[in-house]
């Protein structure tokens, strides 16, 4: 009875240990799942992100580019709206600011939004987005006026 | 345990001091055997306990590999998200040089990117209002070759020719 006892002693023993061993690797294990997956989502994130700031410097160029005042047709939000698209974003808001005597005449704002390739990511945290702003910038005139003499 | 402590009753009972002595004896002898059981049993949870911490640091030696090696994936994902991001802005900086008309190549490889695969559509920006040209990079990551992984990262943008 005694020798059984002392056995029934070692194998719970040898089962509290392997307890200890599978509780270990189920935390490194899961530890690392999780930091693996948190690190995806802030790539995910992060390309979202670089690619928003792509479409909206496009966006806002291509707004700028088709200014009457340098022979366009005038469409700057359609101009934006083609050139997000074709950086795979989606232009949420575009503003044209004239100014006639400033230092830009015209002004593109606009932001645009990228959805996250990730639907969970993208559901949980929704699209990105980013802003920018083009303008026309006027050269400056030259100084016709007479030199002063002597 | 009762029968003993008759015993030693028993003996010292008898009033003579030297009565007392056999009853001390056989309790000391007696007592000497259990302590010889809680030695042996001691023992047995000494070598047991020993036992447990040597399964212990076999087990945390056999795992640290294990970890270790898992921090350094973690570390080249980490490395290689950095990486993408900063392809993506090349391919950024290289649409904006080619809708400028300069080289695109010539960004990429200032970048310390001469790697890379560029493609440029169309090959020569024009420079009406309206026209587009797209640049697109596939960039070997060096984070991943430090497994001895290979992948090309792509990136691409496109931006309005400037008139």
């Amino acid at each position: 009875m005694k020798l059984l006892g002392r056995a029934g002693v070692r194998e719970r023993g040898a089962i509290e240990r392997g307890a200890v061993g599978l509780t270990t690797v189920a935390v490194v294990l899961g530890g690392t799942v999780l930091a693996g997956a948190v690190a995806l989502g802030a790539a995910d994130v992060g390309l979202a992100h670089a690619r928003a700031g792509t479409a909206a410097d496009a966006a806002a160029l291509a707004g700028v580019g088709v200014d009457p005042l340098v022979g366009g047709s005038g469409e700057h939000c359609a101009a934006a709206t083609s050139l997000a698209e074709a950086n795979g974003a989606v232009l949420e808001d575009c503003a044209v600011t004239r100014d006639a005597v400033g230092a830009q005449p015209v002004r593109v704002a606009v932001r645009v939004a990228v959805t996250p390739r990730s639907a969970p990511l993208a559901a949980a945290l929704g699209p990105v987005s980013a802003e920018a702003v083009g303008g026309l910038a006027v050269a400056e005139e030259p100084d016709l006026r007479p030199e002063a003499s002597d | 345990m009762t029968g003993l402590r008759g015993v030693r009753q028993v003996g010292s009972a008898k009033g003579a001091a030297a009565g007392a002595r056999p009853g001390r004896e056989g309790t000391r002898g007696h007592h000497t055997g259990r302590e010889r059981g809680h030695g042996r049993a001691a023992a047995l949870g000494l070598d047991r306990a020993a036992d447990q911490r040597g399964s212990q640091a076999l087990e945390l030696a056999l795992l640290l590999p294990v970890v270790a090696l898992l921090l350094v994936v973690l570390a080249v994902v980490a490395l290689a998200v950095a990486e993408l991001v900063a392809v993506q802005s090349l391919a950024r900086d290289a649409a904006r040089a080619a809708a400028a008309g300069a080289d695109p190549v010539e960004v990429v490889t200032e970048a310390g990117r001469g790697d890379a695969e560029v493609l440029v559509d169309p090959p020569a920006a024009g420079s009406e209002a309206g026209e587009v040209v797209r640049v697109e990079l596939a960039v070997p990551l060096r984070a991943p070759a430090v497994l001895g992984l290979e992948h090309h990262a792509p990136a691409v943008a496109t931006m309005p020719v400037e008139p």
